[in-house]
């Protein structure tokens, strides 16, 4: 009798289940799934790489990107510690600039990001900092090139 | 040595309190109070309610100082606590068990708070007038490198005595940070505070994940 309400108790609270929930399947998809992670050479002068933080949160965020003689990105590698929305934003980032060029690269914004995985406006900052990964990653590789350039002239 | 200090600072802080608070009156009886920092009126010994400037530290009758000594804060703590619970106030008026309520949980809060280092520092940020939003931007390439190359350490610690090392040198660092805070507010650079703040930050974000990795492995302390 004390058993059977205990365990009613027990079940009706499901705190889990509430936390998931607050997610979108987008972000639970990216989070579980990650795609691209992993690192590339930063040596490389075809590799931008690009390392952001955000304070508030004290999230930490490293996006990569490797770049073909065409200008165009050929891979993309991202390692996030923080949290699932951090993580899905950087997921999705690498996924999307595979494949574009690097001009192409610079025009994507926080919000296609924040749309897709259907952020709430608290997580907005998350896809934020992606697109500062991003940026940072396109500028540092720009800024190999430049050097490559005139140690070749 | 440090705690002198405080002694000294909380004796001075009572005699400004003393002759600063002229116009504080009994919201019972109107007697004017001779301090404002007793919780109940000396003369009809009423409950008082807490003044309303969100400032945790004057709560316990501190001065705005990083430096709190926690001993003495669980024992002032306790020691509100124990007069000011609304469970003390059943059989009183309407008002008192408000005043009571509302008192105690503001004690429970600034307790909370003062009690632990990053949101005691947080807190002291604010009363200067400083907050760290999610527009601030961690830049120090240097710093971002190391807190990225001390997440992959946790990642990779194969062992729960790895992640015990690995816990002890980050609670090393998260106390050094808190001296560092400390003697940064006094000084009065509250900019640098800032910076040593945030890098509490991180480095407690590393404690946490510490923390769950060590939970989900079943460790518990």
């Amino acid at each position: 009798m004390a058993l059977n309400a205990t365990s009613k108790l027990l079940r009706s609270a499901s705190p889990i289940k509430l936390l998931t929930a607050s997610y979108h399947p987008n972000v639970i998809d990216h989070y579980e799934n990650p795609r691209n992670v992993g690192s590339l050479d930063k040596k490389d002068d075809n590799v931008g790489t690009g390392l952001v933080g955000a304070p508030a949160c004290g999230d930490v965020m490293k996006l990569q990107i490797k770049v073909d003689d065409n200008g165009k990105i050929i891979d993309a590698k991202f390692k996030t510690f923080g949290c699932g929305s951090a993580i899905a934003s950087s997921s999705l980032a690498t996924e999307w600039v595979k494949g574009k060029t690097v001009d192409q690269a610079l025009k994507l914004k926080n919000t296609d990001i924040a749309k897709e995985l259907s952020l709430p406006p608290v997580k907005l900052h998350c896809s934020m900092l992606a697109e500062d990964a991003i940026k940072a990653a396109l500028s540092d590789y720009r800024i190999k090139q430049k050097n490559k350039d005139k140690t070749a002239e | 040595m440090f705690l002198n200090t405080l002694k000294f600072a909380n004796s001075r802080l009572k005699i400004v309190l003393k002759y600063s608070t002229v116009a504080a009156k009994c919201w019972k009886c109107g007697v004017s109070r001779q301090s404002q920092v007793d919780l109940f009126c000396e003369k009809c010994n009423v409950i008082q309610a807490p003044t309303k400037e969100g400032n945790f530290f004057k709560v316990f009758n501190y001065q705005n100082s990083y430096n709190v000594d926690m001993k003495d804060l669980t024992n002032k703590y306790r020691k509100m606590q124990s007069v000011l619970h609304p469970d003390k106030f059943t059989n009183k008026s309407k008002e008192e068990q408000q005043i009571s309520e509302e008192y105690s949980s503001l004690v429970n809060k600034a307790y909370n708070t003062l009690q632990i280092p990053l949101s005691r520092a947080l807190h002291l940020l604010s009363l200067h007038g400083e907050v760290i939003t999610e527009n601030d931007k961690a830049t120090d390439q240097n710093f971002l490198m190391e807190m990225m190359e001390l997440n992959e350490e946790i990642e990779e610690a194969e062992t729960p005595d790895a992640l015990k090392a690995l816990d002890l040198k980050n609670k090393q660092v998260l106390s050094q940070l808190a001296l560092d805070i400390a003697k940064t507010f006094d000084g009065g650079n509250i900019a640098m505070a800032k910076e040593l703040i945030i890098k509490m930050k991180y480095f407690n974000s590393l404690g946490m994940r510490i923390n769950t990795l060590l939970r989900d492995r079943g460790i518990v302390d």
